[in-house]
Protein backbone atom coordinates (compact mmCIF):
# COMPACT_ATOMS: atom_id res chain seq x y z
CA UNK A 1 0.00 0.00 0.00
CA UNK A 2 2.86 2.38 0.84
CA UNK A 3 4.29 2.29 -2.66
CA UNK A 4 0.90 2.41 -4.38
CA UNK A 5 -0.11 5.51 -2.40
CA UNK A 6 3.31 7.08 -3.01
CA UNK A 7 3.13 6.35 -6.74
CA UNK A 8 -0.35 7.89 -7.07
CA UNK A 9 0.73 10.93 -5.05
CA UNK A 10 3.96 11.53 -7.01
CA UNK A 11 2.33 10.88 -10.40
CA UNK A 12 -0.54 13.27 -9.63
CA UNK A 13 1.90 15.99 -8.51
CA UNK A 14 4.10 15.57 -11.59
CA UNK A 15 1.18 15.71 -14.02
CA UNK A 16 -0.41 18.69 -12.23
CA UNK A 17 2.88 20.63 -12.31
CA UNK A 18 3.41 19.77 -15.99
CA UNK A 19 -0.02 21.31 -16.77
CA UNK A 20 -0.42 18.84 -19.64
CA UNK A 21 -3.82 17.74 -18.34
CA UNK A 22 -6.44 19.80 -16.47
CA UNK A 23 -5.57 19.58 -12.77
CA UNK A 24 -9.11 18.64 -11.70
CA UNK A 25 -9.12 15.68 -14.09
CA UNK A 26 -5.76 14.53 -12.69
CA UNK A 27 -6.85 14.92 -9.08
CA UNK A 28 -10.17 13.11 -9.62
CA UNK A 29 -8.42 10.23 -11.41
CA UNK A 30 -5.83 10.03 -8.61
CA UNK A 31 -8.61 9.98 -6.01
CA UNK A 32 -10.46 7.26 -7.93
CA UNK A 33 -7.26 5.19 -8.10
CA UNK A 34 -6.68 5.68 -4.36
CA UNK A 35 -10.10 4.13 -3.74
CA UNK A 36 -9.91 1.49 -6.49
CA UNK A 37 -6.56 0.20 -5.20
CA UNK A 38 -8.05 0.08 -1.67
CA UNK A 39 -5.37 2.38 -0.25
CA UNK A 40 -8.39 4.12 1.29
CA UNK A 41 -11.88 2.74 1.78
CA UNK A 42 -14.78 4.86 0.60
CA UNK A 43 -15.69 5.32 4.25
CA UNK A 44 -12.20 6.75 4.91
CA UNK A 45 -12.50 9.10 1.92
CA UNK A 46 -15.93 10.48 2.67
CA UNK A 47 -16.35 10.16 6.42
CA UNK A 48 -12.91 10.43 8.04
CA UNK A 49 -11.81 14.06 8.25
CA UNK A 50 -8.15 13.06 8.78
CA UNK A 51 -7.99 10.83 5.72
CA UNK A 52 -10.53 12.12 3.24
CA UNK A 53 -12.67 15.06 2.20
CA UNK A 54 -12.82 17.93 4.67
CA UNK A 55 -16.42 19.04 4.28
CA UNK A 56 -15.71 22.15 6.33
CA UNK A 57 -13.36 23.31 3.56
CA UNK A 58 -15.69 22.32 0.73
CA UNK A 59 -18.83 23.94 2.14
CA UNK A 60 -16.95 27.09 3.10
CA UNK A 61 -15.64 27.40 -0.48
CA UNK A 62 -19.05 26.73 -2.03
CA UNK A 63 -20.93 29.05 0.32
CA UNK A 64 -18.57 31.98 -0.21
CA UNK A 65 -18.80 31.53 -3.97
CA UNK A 66 -22.61 31.59 -3.82
CA UNK A 67 -22.55 34.89 -1.91
CA UNK A 68 -19.97 36.49 -4.21
CA UNK A 69 -21.83 35.33 -7.30
CA UNK A 70 -25.05 36.94 -6.13
CA UNK A 71 -23.23 40.12 -5.12
CA UNK A 72 -21.61 40.37 -8.55
CA UNK A 73 -25.04 40.89 -10.06
CA UNK A 74 -25.45 44.17 -8.17
CA UNK A 75 -22.64 45.96 -10.07
CA UNK A 76 -21.04 47.01 -6.78
CA UNK A 77 -17.57 45.84 -7.77
CA UNK A 78 -17.58 47.99 -10.93
CA UNK A 79 -18.87 50.87 -8.82
CA UNK A 80 -16.03 50.50 -6.32
CA UNK A 81 -13.41 50.22 -9.07
CA UNK A 82 -14.57 53.31 -10.97
CA UNK A 83 -15.01 55.25 -7.72
CA UNK A 84 -11.46 54.26 -6.74
CA UNK A 85 -10.08 55.57 -10.04
CA UNK A 86 -11.90 58.86 -9.44
CA UNK A 87 -10.61 59.07 -5.86
CA UNK A 88 -7.16 58.78 -7.42
CA UNK A 89 -8.04 61.97 -9.41
CA UNK A 90 -6.77 60.28 -12.58
CA UNK A 91 -3.20 60.16 -11.24
CA UNK A 92 -1.73 56.90 -12.61
CA UNK A 93 0.24 55.84 -9.54
CA UNK A 94 -2.50 56.86 -7.12
CA UNK A 95 -4.92 54.70 -9.11
CA UNK A 96 -2.47 51.80 -9.12
CA UNK A 97 -2.04 52.00 -5.34
CA UNK A 98 -5.77 52.39 -4.65
CA UNK A 99 -6.59 49.47 -6.96
CA UNK A 100 -3.97 47.36 -5.16
CA UNK A 101 -5.44 48.16 -1.74
CA UNK A 102 -9.03 47.63 -2.92
CA UNK A 103 -8.05 44.31 -4.51
CA UNK A 104 -6.23 43.20 -1.37
CA UNK A 105 -9.15 44.08 0.91
CA UNK A 106 -11.69 42.43 -1.42
CA UNK A 107 -9.51 39.33 -1.71
CA UNK A 108 -9.27 39.07 2.07
CA UNK A 109 -12.98 38.28 2.12
CA UNK A 110 -13.74 37.02 -1.38
CA UNK A 111 -12.27 34.49 -3.75
CA UNK A 112 -9.07 35.87 -5.37
CA UNK A 113 -10.01 34.82 -8.88
CA UNK A 114 -13.43 36.45 -8.61
CA UNK A 115 -11.85 39.65 -7.33
CA UNK A 116 -9.46 40.02 -10.27
CA UNK A 117 -12.13 38.93 -12.75
CA UNK A 118 -14.32 41.76 -11.49
CA UNK A 119 -11.64 44.44 -11.27
CA UNK A 120 -9.54 43.66 -14.36
CA UNK A 121 -12.13 44.86 -16.93
CA UNK A 122 -12.41 48.23 -15.17
CA UNK A 123 -8.61 48.39 -14.96
CA UNK A 124 -8.32 47.80 -18.71
CA UNK A 125 -10.88 50.52 -19.36
CA UNK A 126 -9.16 52.99 -17.02
CA UNK A 127 -5.78 52.29 -18.65
CA UNK A 128 -7.36 52.81 -22.06
CA UNK A 129 -8.84 56.14 -20.96
CA UNK A 130 -5.47 57.18 -19.52
CA UNK A 131 -3.68 55.91 -22.66
CA UNK A 132 -1.16 53.92 -20.62
CA UNK A 133 0.04 50.31 -20.56
CA UNK A 134 -2.41 48.24 -18.44
CA UNK A 135 0.10 45.44 -17.78
CA UNK A 136 1.74 46.91 -14.62
CA UNK A 137 -1.77 47.53 -13.23
CA UNK A 138 -3.03 44.04 -13.98
CA UNK A 139 0.04 42.32 -12.54
CA UNK A 140 -0.17 44.56 -9.46
CA UNK A 141 -3.79 43.47 -8.97
CA UNK A 142 -2.93 39.78 -9.24
CA UNK A 143 -0.12 40.23 -6.71
CA UNK A 144 -2.39 42.27 -4.42
CA UNK A 145 -5.13 39.65 -4.55
CA UNK A 146 -2.73 36.91 -3.45
CA UNK A 147 -1.28 39.12 -0.70
CA UNK A 148 -4.71 40.27 0.52
CA UNK A 149 -6.07 36.73 0.46
CA UNK A 150 -3.40 35.74 2.97
CA UNK A 151 -4.82 38.05 5.63
CA UNK A 152 -7.90 36.09 6.70
CA UNK A 153 -9.20 32.57 7.20
CA UNK A 154 -11.56 32.91 4.23
CA UNK A 155 -9.19 34.80 1.92
CA UNK A 156 -7.46 31.86 0.28
CA UNK A 157 -8.21 28.11 0.20
CA UNK A 158 -4.87 27.19 1.91
CA UNK A 159 -5.91 29.26 4.94
CA UNK A 160 -9.29 27.52 5.05
CA UNK A 161 -7.53 24.15 4.94
CA UNK A 162 -5.00 25.13 7.62
CA UNK A 163 -7.74 26.51 9.87
CA UNK A 164 -9.81 23.38 9.53
CA UNK A 165 -6.90 21.03 10.18
CA UNK A 166 -5.38 22.94 13.10
CA UNK A 167 -8.65 24.11 14.65
CA UNK A 168 -7.83 27.81 14.20
CA UNK A 169 -10.63 30.35 14.06
CA UNK A 170 -11.26 33.51 12.05
CA UNK A 171 -9.96 35.82 14.80
CA UNK A 172 -6.73 33.81 15.09
CA UNK A 173 -6.00 34.74 11.48
CA UNK A 174 -6.99 38.39 12.05
CA UNK A 175 -4.73 38.63 15.10
CA UNK A 176 -1.76 36.76 13.68
CA UNK A 177 -1.77 37.16 9.89
CA UNK A 178 -3.54 40.46 9.18
CA UNK A 179 -0.81 42.57 10.85
CA UNK A 180 1.82 40.77 8.76
CA UNK A 181 -0.11 41.51 5.58
CA UNK A 182 -0.56 45.19 6.51
CA UNK A 183 3.21 45.47 6.91
CA UNK A 184 3.80 43.58 3.65
CA UNK A 185 1.33 45.78 1.72
CA UNK A 186 2.79 49.02 3.11
CA UNK A 187 6.37 47.98 2.27
CA UNK A 188 5.37 46.79 -1.20
CA UNK A 189 3.52 50.00 -2.04
CA UNK A 190 6.51 52.07 -0.91
CA UNK A 191 8.76 50.13 -3.28
CA UNK A 192 6.16 50.44 -6.05
CA UNK A 193 6.03 54.21 -5.46
CA UNK A 194 9.79 54.42 -6.04
CA UNK A 195 9.55 52.29 -9.19
CA UNK A 196 6.36 53.62 -10.77
CA UNK A 197 5.78 57.00 -9.06
CA UNK A 198 7.57 59.07 -11.70
CA UNK A 199 7.41 56.62 -14.57
CA UNK A 200 3.62 56.78 -14.91
CA UNK A 201 2.47 60.15 -16.16
CA UNK A 202 -0.54 61.30 -18.16
CA UNK A 203 -1.91 64.60 -19.43
CA UNK A 204 -4.79 66.66 -18.09
CA UNK A 205 -7.15 65.49 -20.87
CA UNK A 206 -6.68 61.85 -19.88
CA UNK A 207 -7.26 62.61 -16.21
CA UNK A 208 -10.40 64.53 -17.13
CA UNK A 209 -11.79 61.43 -18.88
CA UNK A 210 -11.50 59.42 -15.66
CA UNK A 211 -13.16 62.16 -13.64
CA UNK A 212 -15.98 62.32 -16.20
CA UNK A 213 -16.93 58.68 -15.63
CA UNK A 214 -20.18 58.23 -13.72
CA UNK A 215 -19.91 55.44 -11.18
CA UNK A 216 -23.41 55.96 -9.75
CA UNK A 217 -25.12 54.38 -12.75
CA UNK A 218 -23.18 51.14 -12.21
CA UNK A 219 -25.32 49.87 -9.33
CA UNK A 220 -27.71 47.62 -11.25
CA UNK A 221 -29.86 46.39 -8.40
CA UNK A 222 -29.83 48.58 -5.24
CA UNK A 223 -32.31 46.30 -3.43
CA UNK A 224 -30.15 43.24 -4.04
CA UNK A 225 -27.08 45.22 -3.00
CA UNK A 226 -28.69 46.06 0.34
CA UNK A 227 -29.65 42.43 0.93
CA UNK A 228 -26.33 40.94 -0.13
CA UNK A 229 -24.34 43.64 1.70
CA UNK A 230 -26.29 42.97 4.89
CA UNK A 231 -25.90 39.20 4.62
CA UNK A 232 -22.18 39.41 3.80
CA UNK A 233 -21.67 41.84 6.69
CA UNK A 234 -23.50 39.54 9.11
CA UNK A 235 -21.58 36.55 7.78
CA UNK A 236 -18.25 38.29 8.40
CA UNK A 237 -19.50 39.24 11.87
CA UNK A 238 -20.43 35.58 12.32
CA UNK A 239 -16.90 34.58 11.29
CA UNK A 240 -15.41 36.87 13.92
CA UNK A 241 -17.61 35.22 16.57
CA UNK A 242 -17.65 31.62 15.32
CA UNK A 243 -15.08 30.44 17.84
CA UNK A 244 -17.05 32.08 20.66
CA UNK A 245 -20.37 30.74 19.34
CA UNK A 246 -18.99 27.25 18.88
CA UNK A 247 -19.70 26.98 15.14
CA UNK A 248 -17.37 25.86 12.39
CA UNK A 249 -16.73 28.57 9.71
CA UNK A 250 -18.58 26.45 7.14
CA UNK A 251 -21.74 26.63 9.25
CA UNK A 252 -21.58 30.43 9.31
CA UNK A 253 -20.88 30.61 5.56
CA UNK A 254 -23.62 28.14 4.69
CA UNK A 255 -26.10 30.07 6.81
CA UNK A 256 -25.16 33.27 4.95
CA UNK A 257 -25.27 31.68 1.49
CA UNK A 258 -28.58 29.90 2.11
CA UNK A 259 -30.16 33.07 3.55
CA UNK A 260 -29.01 35.17 0.61
CA UNK A 261 -30.25 32.60 -1.91
CA UNK A 262 -33.60 32.60 -0.14
CA UNK A 263 -34.09 36.37 0.11
CA UNK A 264 -32.44 37.41 -3.16
CA UNK A 265 -34.96 35.68 -5.40
CA UNK A 266 -32.07 34.56 -7.60
CA UNK A 267 -32.37 31.28 -9.51
CA UNK A 268 -30.03 28.79 -7.75
CA UNK A 269 -29.40 27.00 -11.04
CA UNK A 270 -27.95 30.18 -12.57
CA UNK A 271 -25.92 30.92 -9.46
CA UNK A 272 -24.46 27.39 -9.38
CA UNK A 273 -23.79 27.42 -13.13
CA UNK A 274 -22.12 30.80 -13.05
CA UNK A 275 -20.08 30.37 -9.88
CA UNK A 276 -17.55 27.88 -11.21
CA UNK A 277 -17.72 26.25 -7.79
CA UNK A 278 -17.67 22.68 -9.11
CA UNK A 279 -14.05 23.00 -10.22
CA UNK A 280 -12.30 24.15 -7.00
CA UNK A 281 -14.44 22.02 -4.70
CA UNK A 282 -13.93 18.88 -6.83
CA UNK A 283 -10.20 19.56 -7.06
CA UNK A 284 -9.82 20.14 -3.30
CA UNK A 285 -11.87 17.04 -2.43
CA UNK A 286 -9.89 14.83 -4.80
CA UNK A 287 -6.53 16.12 -3.58
CA UNK A 288 -7.55 15.49 0.04
CA UNK A 289 -8.38 11.86 -0.84
CA UNK A 290 -4.98 11.34 -2.53
CA UNK A 291 -3.17 12.87 0.46
CA UNK A 292 -5.36 10.78 2.80
CA UNK A 293 -4.00 7.71 1.04
CA UNK A 294 -0.43 8.77 1.77
CA UNK A 295 -1.33 9.42 5.42
CA UNK A 296 -2.87 5.99 5.86
CA UNK A 297 -0.05 4.25 4.00
CA UNK A 298 2.60 5.90 6.19
CA UNK A 299 4.34 8.19 3.67
CA UNK A 300 3.51 11.34 5.63
CA UNK A 301 4.90 9.76 8.81
CA UNK A 302 8.19 9.03 7.03
CA UNK A 303 8.35 12.58 5.68
CA UNK A 304 7.59 14.09 9.10
CA UNK A 305 10.47 12.10 10.63
CA UNK A 306 12.76 13.53 7.96
CA UNK A 307 11.56 17.09 8.69
CA UNK A 308 12.14 16.51 12.42
CA UNK A 309 15.66 15.25 11.73
CA UNK A 310 16.35 18.24 9.47
CA UNK A 311 14.97 21.08 11.61
CA UNK A 312 15.27 19.59 15.09
CA UNK A 313 12.05 20.98 16.61
CA UNK A 314 11.60 20.69 20.38
CA UNK A 315 8.62 21.03 22.67
CA UNK A 316 9.82 24.55 23.56
CA UNK A 317 10.74 25.95 20.16
CA UNK A 318 10.23 25.21 16.52
CA UNK A 319 12.22 28.21 15.36
CA UNK A 320 14.19 26.51 12.61
CA UNK A 321 11.09 24.70 11.34
CA UNK A 322 9.17 28.01 11.15
CA UNK A 323 11.94 29.74 9.25
CA UNK A 324 12.36 26.85 6.84
CA UNK A 325 8.58 26.56 6.43
CA UNK A 326 8.13 30.18 5.25
CA UNK A 327 10.70 29.80 2.48
CA UNK A 328 9.95 26.20 1.57
CA UNK A 329 6.21 26.93 1.29
CA UNK A 330 6.87 30.12 -0.66
CA UNK A 331 9.17 28.51 -3.23
CA UNK A 332 7.03 25.37 -3.53
CA UNK A 333 3.83 27.42 -4.02
CA UNK A 334 5.41 29.42 -6.83
CA UNK A 335 5.80 26.14 -8.71
CA UNK A 336 3.03 23.88 -7.39
CA UNK A 337 -0.62 24.77 -6.81
CA UNK A 338 -0.83 25.78 -3.15
CA UNK A 339 -3.93 23.62 -2.47
CA UNK A 340 -2.18 20.24 -2.95
CA UNK A 341 0.90 21.65 -1.26
CA UNK A 342 -1.00 22.64 1.89
CA UNK A 343 -3.02 19.42 1.73
CA UNK A 344 0.33 17.60 1.98
CA UNK A 345 1.83 19.82 4.67
CA UNK A 346 -1.23 19.77 6.95
CA UNK A 347 -1.05 16.07 7.93
CA UNK A 348 2.74 16.28 7.96
CA UNK A 349 2.70 19.08 10.54
CA UNK A 350 -0.06 17.33 12.50
CA UNK A 351 2.08 14.18 12.61
CA UNK A 352 5.10 16.24 13.63
CA UNK A 353 3.15 17.93 16.44
CA UNK A 354 2.04 14.56 17.73
CA UNK A 355 5.61 13.26 17.75
CA UNK A 356 7.38 16.29 19.20
CA UNK A 357 4.73 17.88 21.43
CA UNK A 358 2.28 15.05 22.07
CA UNK A 359 4.25 13.03 24.65
CA UNK A 360 5.47 16.15 26.50
CA UNK A 361 2.13 17.97 26.72
CA UNK A 362 -0.32 15.07 26.79
CA UNK A 363 -2.50 16.99 24.35
CA UNK A 364 -4.17 15.66 21.22
CA UNK A 365 -6.11 17.06 18.24
CA UNK A 366 -6.71 20.83 17.88
CA UNK A 367 -5.52 21.52 21.45
CA UNK A 368 -2.16 20.04 20.46
CA UNK A 369 -2.03 21.66 17.02
CA UNK A 370 -2.72 25.13 18.45
CA UNK A 371 -0.13 24.80 21.21
CA UNK A 372 1.91 28.07 21.37
CA UNK A 373 5.02 26.23 20.20
CA UNK A 374 3.22 24.98 17.12
CA UNK A 375 1.32 28.15 16.13
CA UNK A 376 4.21 29.99 14.39
CA UNK A 377 4.69 26.96 12.15
CA UNK A 378 1.08 27.14 10.91
CA UNK A 379 1.42 30.90 10.29
CA UNK A 380 4.68 30.29 8.42
CA UNK A 381 2.95 27.71 6.26
CA UNK A 382 0.03 30.07 5.54
CA UNK A 383 2.26 33.06 4.72
CA UNK A 384 4.60 31.06 2.52
CA UNK A 385 1.90 29.11 0.69
CA UNK A 386 -0.26 32.15 -0.09
CA UNK A 387 2.50 34.67 -0.88
CA UNK A 388 4.56 32.17 -2.87
CA UNK A 389 1.85 32.09 -5.52
CA UNK A 390 3.04 35.51 -6.68
CA UNK A 391 6.36 34.15 -7.92
CA UNK A 392 5.33 33.09 -11.41
CA UNK A 393 2.55 33.60 -13.93
CA UNK A 394 1.22 30.14 -13.09
CA UNK A 395 1.79 30.33 -9.32
CA UNK A 396 -1.81 31.28 -8.54
CA UNK A 397 -5.13 31.20 -10.36
CA UNK A 398 -5.44 35.01 -10.16
CA UNK A 399 -2.15 35.34 -12.08
CA UNK A 400 -3.36 33.01 -14.82
CA UNK A 401 -6.58 35.02 -15.11
CA UNK A 402 -4.90 38.43 -15.53
CA UNK A 403 -2.40 37.03 -18.02
CA UNK A 404 -5.31 35.65 -20.07
CA UNK A 405 -7.38 38.84 -19.89
CA UNK A 406 -4.41 41.01 -20.76
CA UNK A 407 -3.57 38.92 -23.81
CA UNK A 408 -7.19 39.02 -24.93
CA UNK A 409 -7.02 42.81 -24.70
CA UNK A 410 -3.94 42.83 -26.93
CA UNK A 411 -1.31 43.19 -24.18
CA UNK A 412 0.58 39.91 -23.96
CA UNK A 413 2.23 39.22 -20.60
CA UNK A 414 5.10 36.80 -21.15
CA UNK A 415 6.22 34.41 -18.40
CA UNK A 416 9.39 36.51 -18.13
CA UNK A 417 7.58 39.80 -17.76
CA UNK A 418 5.37 38.47 -14.97
CA UNK A 419 8.42 36.96 -13.30
CA UNK A 420 10.17 40.36 -13.40
CA UNK A 421 7.37 41.77 -11.23
CA UNK A 422 6.36 38.67 -9.29
CA UNK A 423 9.69 37.18 -8.23
CA UNK A 424 11.06 40.27 -6.42
CA UNK A 425 7.69 40.85 -4.76
CA UNK A 426 7.58 37.22 -3.63
CA UNK A 427 11.11 37.30 -2.27
CA UNK A 428 10.49 40.63 -0.53
CA UNK A 429 7.15 39.66 0.98
CA UNK A 430 8.45 36.29 2.19
CA UNK A 431 11.52 37.97 3.68
CA UNK A 432 9.23 40.40 5.53
CA UNK A 433 7.07 37.46 6.66
CA UNK A 434 10.11 35.65 7.98
CA UNK A 435 11.15 38.79 9.86
CA UNK A 436 7.61 39.10 11.23
CA UNK A 437 7.54 35.49 12.46
CA UNK A 438 11.01 35.82 13.97
CA UNK A 439 10.30 39.12 15.73
CA UNK A 440 6.77 38.42 16.91
CA UNK A 441 7.10 34.81 18.11
CA UNK A 442 10.78 34.29 18.82
CA UNK A 443 11.96 37.72 20.04
CA UNK A 444 8.90 39.51 21.43
CA UNK A 445 7.02 36.30 22.28
CA UNK A 446 3.57 37.70 21.39
CA UNK B 1 -36.18 20.62 -53.79
CA UNK B 2 -32.43 20.97 -53.49
CA UNK B 3 -30.51 23.83 -51.92
CA UNK B 4 -28.97 24.57 -55.33
CA UNK B 5 -32.42 25.72 -56.51
CA UNK B 6 -32.95 28.24 -53.73
CA UNK B 7 -29.47 29.51 -52.82
CA UNK B 8 -28.19 32.97 -53.64
CA UNK B 9 -25.08 33.07 -55.82
CA UNK B 10 -24.16 36.75 -55.73
CA UNK B 11 -21.85 36.91 -52.75
CA UNK B 12 -19.43 39.31 -51.09
CA UNK B 13 -16.04 37.59 -51.24
CA UNK B 14 -12.61 38.81 -50.20
CA UNK B 15 -9.11 37.36 -49.84
CA UNK B 16 -7.27 36.60 -46.62
CA UNK B 17 -5.39 39.89 -46.79
CA UNK B 18 -8.50 42.10 -47.06
CA UNK B 19 -8.16 45.02 -44.66
CA UNK B 20 -10.58 45.97 -41.91
CA UNK B 21 -11.78 48.92 -44.01
CA UNK B 22 -12.37 46.64 -47.01
CA UNK B 23 -14.36 44.23 -44.87
CA UNK B 24 -16.51 47.06 -43.54
CA UNK B 25 -17.03 48.34 -47.09
CA UNK B 26 -17.96 44.84 -48.32
CA UNK B 27 -20.60 44.60 -45.62
CA UNK B 28 -22.01 48.02 -46.38
CA UNK B 29 -22.12 47.45 -50.14
CA UNK B 30 -23.65 43.98 -50.20
CA UNK B 31 -27.03 43.05 -48.86
CA UNK B 32 -25.58 40.06 -47.04
CA UNK B 33 -25.06 39.01 -43.45
CA UNK B 34 -21.66 37.51 -44.24
CA UNK B 35 -18.54 38.39 -46.15
CA UNK B 36 -16.84 35.21 -47.38
CA UNK B 37 -13.07 34.81 -47.19
CA UNK B 38 -11.85 32.61 -50.04
CA UNK B 39 -8.60 31.62 -51.74
CA UNK B 40 -7.82 32.04 -55.45
CA UNK B 41 -9.80 28.89 -56.32
CA UNK B 42 -12.85 30.04 -54.34
CA UNK B 43 -12.26 27.56 -51.51
CA UNK B 44 -13.99 28.88 -48.40
CA UNK B 45 -11.50 29.76 -45.63
CA UNK B 46 -13.71 31.67 -43.23
CA UNK B 47 -16.56 34.11 -42.84
CA UNK B 48 -16.74 37.62 -41.42
CA UNK B 49 -20.01 38.81 -39.90
CA UNK B 50 -20.88 42.27 -38.59
CA UNK B 51 -20.54 40.71 -35.14
CA UNK B 52 -16.95 39.66 -35.94
CA UNK B 53 -16.10 43.19 -37.07
CA UNK B 54 -17.64 44.86 -34.04
CA UNK B 55 -16.14 42.29 -31.65
CA UNK B 56 -12.66 43.02 -32.93
CA UNK B 57 -13.24 46.77 -32.81
CA UNK B 58 -14.92 47.14 -29.43
CA UNK B 59 -13.09 46.60 -26.12
CA UNK B 60 -14.35 43.20 -24.89
CA UNK B 61 -14.03 44.20 -21.26
CA UNK B 62 -16.69 46.92 -21.47
CA UNK B 63 -19.95 45.15 -20.70
CA UNK B 64 -23.39 46.71 -20.90
CA UNK B 65 -23.23 47.91 -17.31
CA UNK B 66 -19.73 49.35 -17.43
CA UNK B 67 -20.54 51.13 -20.70
CA UNK B 68 -23.07 53.24 -18.77
CA UNK B 69 -20.24 54.85 -16.80
CA UNK B 70 -18.32 55.99 -19.87
CA UNK B 71 -18.24 59.75 -20.46
CA UNK B 72 -19.78 61.32 -23.55
CA UNK B 73 -16.26 61.65 -24.88
CA UNK B 74 -15.98 58.74 -27.34
CA UNK B 75 -12.17 58.64 -27.48
CA UNK B 76 -12.00 55.05 -26.26
CA UNK B 77 -14.39 53.81 -28.93
CA UNK B 78 -12.72 55.79 -31.72
CA UNK B 79 -9.27 54.60 -30.62
CA UNK B 80 -10.46 50.99 -30.50
CA UNK B 81 -12.02 51.24 -33.94
CA UNK B 82 -8.96 52.95 -35.41
CA UNK B 83 -6.64 50.37 -33.86
CA UNK B 84 -8.33 47.77 -36.07
CA UNK B 85 -7.01 49.35 -39.26
CA UNK B 86 -4.04 46.97 -39.28
CA UNK B 87 -6.18 43.87 -38.91
CA UNK B 88 -6.94 41.68 -41.91
CA UNK B 89 -9.62 39.15 -42.73
CA UNK B 90 -7.26 36.42 -41.51
CA UNK B 91 -7.22 38.02 -38.03
CA UNK B 92 -10.93 38.66 -37.79
CA UNK B 93 -12.72 35.84 -39.60
CA UNK B 94 -14.50 32.91 -37.99
CA UNK B 95 -12.77 29.75 -39.17
CA UNK B 96 -15.11 27.12 -37.77
CA UNK B 97 -17.88 27.18 -40.33
CA UNK B 98 -21.07 25.18 -40.63
CA UNK B 99 -21.91 24.84 -44.31
CA UNK B 100 -24.35 22.91 -46.49
CA UNK B 101 -23.97 21.13 -49.80
CA UNK B 102 -25.84 22.39 -52.89
CA UNK B 103 -27.27 18.88 -53.22
CA UNK B 104 -28.68 18.94 -49.67
CA UNK B 105 -32.37 19.43 -48.98
CA UNK B 106 -33.89 22.48 -47.38
CA UNK B 107 -35.12 20.21 -44.55
CA UNK B 108 -31.51 19.51 -43.62
CA UNK B 109 -30.65 23.22 -43.92
CA UNK B 110 -33.62 24.20 -41.75
CA UNK B 111 -32.51 21.72 -39.07
CA UNK B 112 -29.05 23.33 -39.08
CA UNK B 113 -30.56 26.82 -38.87
CA UNK B 114 -32.53 25.79 -35.81
CA UNK B 115 -29.78 23.79 -34.10
CA UNK B 116 -27.05 26.38 -34.59
CA UNK B 117 -29.28 29.47 -34.36
CA UNK B 118 -27.89 30.58 -37.72
CA UNK B 119 -29.58 32.98 -40.10
CA UNK B 120 -27.36 32.23 -43.06
CA UNK B 121 -25.37 29.21 -44.21
CA UNK B 122 -22.64 29.10 -46.86
CA UNK B 123 -23.15 26.54 -49.59
CA UNK B 124 -20.00 24.68 -50.62
CA UNK B 125 -19.18 21.89 -53.04
CA UNK B 126 -17.53 18.68 -51.80
CA UNK B 127 -14.09 20.12 -52.63
CA UNK B 128 -14.73 23.17 -50.41
CA UNK B 129 -15.49 25.66 -53.21
CA UNK B 130 -18.00 28.34 -52.25
CA UNK B 131 -20.99 28.36 -54.62
CA UNK B 132 -23.69 30.24 -52.75
CA UNK B 133 -25.43 31.06 -49.51
CA UNK B 134 -28.77 30.06 -48.10
CA UNK B 135 -30.98 32.11 -45.82
CA UNK B 136 -34.35 31.31 -44.25
CA UNK B 137 -35.77 34.13 -46.33
CA UNK B 138 -34.61 32.37 -49.54
CA UNK B 139 -36.24 29.14 -48.39
CA UNK B 140 -39.47 30.95 -47.59
CA UNK B 141 -39.46 32.82 -50.92
CA UNK B 142 -38.80 29.60 -52.80
CA UNK B 143 -41.54 27.66 -51.02
CA UNK B 144 -44.03 30.50 -51.40
CA UNK B 145 -43.36 30.64 -55.14
CA UNK B 146 -43.50 26.86 -55.39
CA UNK B 147 -46.89 26.71 -53.68
CA UNK B 148 -48.27 29.67 -55.59
CA UNK B 149 -48.66 31.96 -52.57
Amino acid sequence: MFWIATAIFVAAYVVIVSEKINKTKVALFGAALTLATKVLTQHDAFHDVDLGVDWNVIFLLISMMIMVNIMTKTGVFQYVAVKSAKIGRGEPFAIMAIFAVVTAIASAFLDNVTTVLLLAPVTLLVAKELEIDPVPYLITEALASNIGGTATLIGDPPNIMIASKAGLDFMDFIIHLTPAIIVVMAAWMLVWKVIFGKRLTVGAAQKARILAMDERVLIRDPALLKKSGAVLGLTILGFTLHGFLGFEPATIALLGAATLLLISGEDPQKIFDGSGMAHPSSFSSAILIIIGGTVKAGLIEVLSQKVIALTNPTKDSMFMLSMVMVWFSGIASAIVDNIPFVATMNPLLAELAEKVLGPATGLTGPALYTHPTMLPVWWSLALGACLGGNGTAIGASANVIVVGLSEKAGHKITFGRFFKYGAPVTLGTIAISMGYIYLRYYVLGW
Amino acid sequence: MRIREMMRTTLATVGLDATFAELVAAHRCHNSRLVYVVDAKQHLLGVVSCYDLLRSAMPFYVDANLAKALPEDDTVIRDSFNSCQDKTAADIMTREITAVSPEGTFFAAEALFTKGRFNVLPVIEDDGRLVGELTRRRILDFLAGHCGL
